[in-house]
């Protein structure tokens, strides 16, 4: 817990925004990774893989991409609960099978839906709880 | 064992790598004193976690892989609790086990 306020249910606007931002760029990252991935010759040798990604620009994006995350999300973690705001950033997972199907030409199904409307009602639940996310932004 | 299940593999443990980061990540919010080690270590596991994505991407597709990772929301739940002194409570588990449960729908292929 961060311990600069009582725990509460509401979500800040700060955190809020901080979350969106989140989900935003762990989808692209995730999407721009699969892509770059594709790219890479089908080998298990480290080194080779490292060498191989170094030639191929979408890593390089990927890479500015993290470090745009990791900012965002240290950010997150100094005013709010691990356990509360890591679970939300699952909603990426529905942002990712959403670019997946648009972008990659990958398929979707029922029960891919399901497993959309698991996620969907599991981060409605955690963002039920009372948390310790300061109130103001840090 | 088959390419697909070493992919499967290679991204069930790169979830629990990436759950031990994000417990080193709000570590270096609660010790300012010491952030540069754990934001360090942090990113250090978050290396060898992009590794093994990577190699496991090679085998199954994103729309996939992605929700595997999610094994570290399980990871996080479990060390938020024992080394934060997060309050995870039952509210909070079943969101958890809604959202493993989801994953399982949507990795189901694998």
């Amino acid at each position: 817990m961060s311990g600069s306020s009582r725990p509460s249910a509401r979500i800040p606007a700060w955190l809020a925004w901080r979350l969106a931002l989140a989900i935003v760029l762990d989808t692209a990252v995730h999407v721009l990774w699969k892509a770059a991935a594709a790219g890479l010759p089908g080998v298990l040798s480290i080194p080779t893989l490292v060498e191989a990604a170094l030639r191929q620009p979408l890593f390089l994006a990927v890479a500015v991409l993290f470090v745009w995350q990791l900012v965002n999300w240290l950010r997150v973690l100094e005013g709010s609960d691990l356990s509360y705001s890591q679970p939300i950033t699952s909603l990426s997972l529905i942002t990712v099978l959403a670019v997946s199907v648009l972008f990659l030409g990958e398929s979707v199904d029922a029960r891919k839906v399901l497993g959309i409307a698991f996620v969907f009602a599991g981060v409605w639940f955690i963002s039920r709880t009372a948390h310790d996310s300061g109130g103001a932004c840090p | 064992m088959t390419a697909s299940a070493l992919g499967v593999l290679l991204i069930i443990v790169s979830g629990v790598i990436e759950g031990v980061a994000q417990v080193c990540f709000k570590k270096s919010a609660l010790a300012p004193q010491a952030k540069l080690f754990w934001v360090g270590a942090g990113i250090a596991l978050f290396a060898a976690q992009a590794g093994m994505y990577t190699g496991g991407l090679q085998f199954v597709e994103v729309s996939t892989a992605f929700p595997i990772t999610s094994v570290g929301f399980v990871a996080v739940a479990v060390l938020s609790q024992r080394f934060l002194g997060e309050p995870v409570t039952r509210a909070r588990w079943i969101g958890i086990a809604l959202i493993v449960i989801g994953v399982a729908l949507l990795a189901a292929e694998a």
